[in-house]
């Protein structure tokens, strides 16, 4: 902990009365008196799982990019948005927003506008034609994804980036899946779904549409000429069956049939099964899904699936974190790394959620505790109900920049230091110092007397504590 | 250049004069026109003194503690209630040898409510390690302030400087105000030794274990006992630069061959300099001592003055209860270690308490009892009490 001359141990032992100044003043220094020997609990500077984070399927970092917006870098704000999932413009529109539940923002006054504030930098980034920065290294493998949804659509942008040679297979005429046969133009308009799926295209991914795997090309020749397939096809036969009875649509289950991959048979290293538990009995029969890993690997090296023909439950943000789940696992089984091996890493909170960052960096934000309401010191937070809402969009009215900054800077930043400096300030024993990277704290054992009035003053539970201390 | 000031005046310009940097006061009656006078000063830009508004007297003291301990000459004035809130830090003040000059305007302690002049607010601060100046006129208190940064920065410790409610803060009188180069010749800039340096940071009255504590309180009372020849020296310079002298910690009036010796401070020392030169034309050998300083205690003045003498009569507007008259106990206690022969019986009178006129009836009233009477009947002769 050394940092400076200072730190060294000085002690000064008078005689005589005469060698003393007349002052009360220190002449030493008190470092012989390690005071961190009393303690019996102990500080923790941690960033922990924001809840919006930990609520977000699609594994955004939520917390992150509200921070850059409150700070106006809406530029910032989306490239981490970005980098997380593709489509926040349409996530934005159609997502049952689940962070907003987890916020603990909403037991102070009103959550979090989140997904207000993600549509708005989503159609910020449409504004821009914002553009994602791709990895330098080509890598040679080729991946066929299999179906155009947001799933497929998430999992080809993810390898792309990640240097990956992506062919895209869709049976239609156009790419999209269920963003563009599920939702009503009104709610989510065509362009903003062309917009967000041509930004995924233009890094390079090969568009083959009208191509019906299975009827056009066959899967063995797929396998020949791909190092992975991903198939993404979508839950088609519950939802195609009920809507458009009678026609031939190659639905999930079709495709599993026509390829050989029996569900509901005991496999080795993994079943096909139909049905989940949120649907009723009745309908298990008519929603088939594929058994894979919780990473998105079937039975079948080399192939994966994702979205809604995985058992996930079937929303955009469930299908994004799909997606991305198994652009890791591809990435992972094309490297020859277990994937496993990095679930701690990349988990955010306790759920089935990742993060890409983590995964491209190998370092994460946060330990997977997730900051509760009850972990906030509130004496530092003042009430203020919503800037941004979404009968705003509603309205058709248009929101200024500042209208998006104060609502993200409403946001507690659980468990996210932002380095206001009160458990520095506050520190009696000035253990606490401020590291010189400016990357936050760091605590001085030694002397730190365990007394957590850093735990108490921070706001945010940035500073936690662990017991018994020996 | 002489100006008819009241007495708070003559204060502001004593701190005026000695170029305070750091002013921290809260008003209160009758101290207001000593800092009414120095906010005007600093906003006329005629003092370049840092003016600091407080909400009580007892942050009006710590920052003054603080500023000095920065290395600002600190000024603050007070009275009564003003002075005992600022207690604790009047002990810190000393305790951390901050040279803050400081004047108190003597009034009553409540309840009752009072504004009139007494020396308990003060005298009750006797152990705080303040070296304390007791005033009879404004001319005295404007050099007592000057004088009593010279002397508090030689000896790192605090003064106080008395005066009387009303009879001397509130009466104008003509006085000299010397010139400012003159001052600045005899009081240089503050160069404090132990200031705040941020280039050798360390801490000021941390915890101080029982193994040092004793040591620095041996070196407080030492730097008291080496004030009593500062306090002369410090007079001696100022008579030669500016003419005007009190004798350093007492002044003897008339004493020479006094067979009778009152001893009176502030206000009280005046009238009975009137009343001793009546009694003088009368043919009575009575003389005066008036102390000035009660902290450090003129000890040695005080044997010398009245060793032999037949009788002292002491007046004190104040008391200790349970004991008697402030510097009437403090005087005998002095007294009681020369021989026997040459120890006069010493009367002790309280009057004037709470503002009551101590006039030169009242005077001569304690004189007579005296000439009368061998020796004290009582610790304590009351005068004017309504029986």
């Amino acid at each position: 902990m050394k940092e400076k001359d200072e730190d060294e141990i000085k002690v000064v032992v008078y005689h005589s009365e005469q060698e003393m100044p007349p002052v009360p003043m220190s002449v030493a220094n008190t470092l012989y008196n390690k005071t961190g020997t009393w303690k019996y609990v102990q500080p923790i500077y941690q960033n922990k799982t924001p809840p919006c984070n930990a609520g977000c399927p699609a594994g955004e970092d939520i917390e992150g990019w509200l921070s850059l917006a409150g700070k106006g870098d809406f530029s910032e704000a989306l490239q981490l948005l970005l980098s997380e999932n593709p489509f926040p413009a349409i996530c934005g529109r159609i997502c049952y927003h689940p962070c907003e539940k987890a916020c603990n923002r909403g037991k102070f006054d009103q959550p979090l506008s989140i997904n207000s504030a993600e549509r708005f930098l989503g159609d910020y980034g449409i504004k821009q034609e914002a553009t994602t920065s791709i990895s330098t290294e080509r890598k040679k493998e080729r991946v066929a994804i299999i179906g155009s949804g947001p799933a497929g659509l998430a999992s080809a942008y993810h390898l792309a980036n990640m240097g990956y040679y992506v062919a895209l297979f869709e049976a239609s005429d156009r790419l999209g899946g269920s963003l563009i046969k599920k939702y009503s133009r009104e709610r989510l308009p065509a362009e903003v779904v062309e917009a967000e799926t041509e930004r995924i295209i233009k890094k390079g991914i090969e568009v083959r549409v009208g191509t019906k795997v299975g009827k056009d090309v066959s899967l063995e020749s797929l396998q020949r000429e791909y190092q992975a397939i991903l198939l993404a096809t979508g839950d088609q036969k519950s939802k195609i069956l009920k809507a458009a009875k009678g026609k031939a649509i190659l639905s999930g289950l079709e495709f599993l049939e026509d390829t050989g991959v029996k569900w509901g048979v005991k496999l080795e290293g993994g079943i096909a099964i139909i049905g989940e538990r949120d649907i009723p009995e009745k309908e298990i029969k008519s929603t088939p899904r594929i058994m894979t890993d919780s990473m998105g690997a079937t039975h079948e090296k080399g192939v994966f699936a994702c979205g809604d023909i995985t058992f996930i439950p079937r929303a955009i943000n469930h299908e994004v974190g799909s997606g991305k789940r198994a652009a890791m696992a591809i990435d992972s089984y094309l490297r020859g790394e277990d994937i496993e091996k990095k679930l701690e890493l990349v988990k955010v909170g306790e759920g089935e959620l990742v993060s890409m960052r983590s995964y491209i960096t190998g370092t994460a934000k946060w330990v997977n505790k997730v900051v509760s309401f009850d972990e906030l010191n509130l004496d530092y937070f003042e009430e203020k109900s919503r800037f941004l809402t979404p009968e705003m969009f509603a309205k058709g009215a248009i929101i200024k920049d500042e209208i998006a900054i104060q609502e993200a800077e409403r946001c507690f930043h659980c468990g996210v230091c932002t380095q206001c400096d009160n458990c520095y300030i506050y520190c009696p024993d000035l253990a606490i110092r401020r590291r010189k990277d400016s990357q936050g704290y760091s605590i001085n054992y030694d002397y730190c007397k365990g007394c957590l009035i850093c735990v108490h003053e921070c706001p945010r539970n940035a500073m936690s504590y662990e017991g018994v201390v020996k | 250049m002489k100006k008819i000031l009241m007495g708070n005046h003559a204060v502001s310009y004593g701190a005026l004069l000695s170029r305070v940097e750091v002013i921290a006061a809260y008003p209160i009656t009758p101290q207001t026109q000593v800092v009414e006078k120095l906010s005007e000063m600093c906003a006329q830009g005629k003092l370049k003194a840092r003016y600091i508004n407080v909400e009580s007297e007892h942050s009006a003291m710590a920052a003054c503690i603080a500023a000095e301990q920065a290395g600002a000459r600190a000024f603050t004035a007070t009275s009564s209630h003003g002075l005992t809130l600022m207690h604790e830090l009047l002990h810190w003040a000393a305790g951390a040898r901050l040279p803050i000059v400081m004047a108190n305007i003597n009034r009553s302690m409540a309840p009752g409510w009072s504004i009139w002049t007494d020396q308990n607010d003060s005298l009750s601060q006797r152990d705080t390690g303040w070296l304390q100046i007791y005033c009879e006129s404004s001319q005295e208190v404007l050099d007592s302030i000057i004088q009593a940064y010279k002397i508090a920065e030689q000896v790192l410790l605090p003064v106080m400087v008395l005066l009387d409610a009303f009879f001397l803060s509130h009466t104008y009188e003509p006085v000299d105000i010397p010139d400012q180069g003159l001052v600045d010749q005899f009081l240089p800039k503050l160069d404090y030794a132990y200031k705040i340096d941020i280039k050798d940071p360390c801490s000021f009255g941390s915890l101080l274990p029982p193994e040092y504590y004793l040591e620095l309180r041996y070196k407080m009372q030492k730097a008291m006992e080496e004030a009593h020849d500062v306090i002369i020296q410090v007079d001696k310079e100022y008579q030669q630069m500016f003419g005007r002298s009190y004798g350093g910690l007492v002044e003897e009036y008339r004493t020479e061959d006094a067979e009778l010796v009152l001893v009176a401070s502030s206000t009280a020392a005046s009238t009975s300099r009137m009343v001793v030169d009546q009694l003088r034309d009368e043919g009575m050998k009575v003389g005066m001592l008036k102390m000035r300083f009660f902290r450090p205690f003129p000890t040695q003045e005080v044997i010398n003055a009245l060793k032999g003498v037949k009788k002292v009569a002491v007046i004190d507007r104040n008391i200790s209860y349970g004991q008697g008259g402030i510097f009437c106990e403090e005087i005998r206690s002095v007294l009681y270690n020369i021989d026997q022969h040459e120890r006069p019986p010493v009367f002790g009178y309280i009057a004037g308490l709470g503002g009551r006129d101590i006039t030169p009836t009242t005077i001569r009233e304690i004189l007579s009892h005296t000439l009368k009477e061998d020796k004290p009947k009582e610790n304590i002769i009351w005068i004017g009490v309504k029986r």
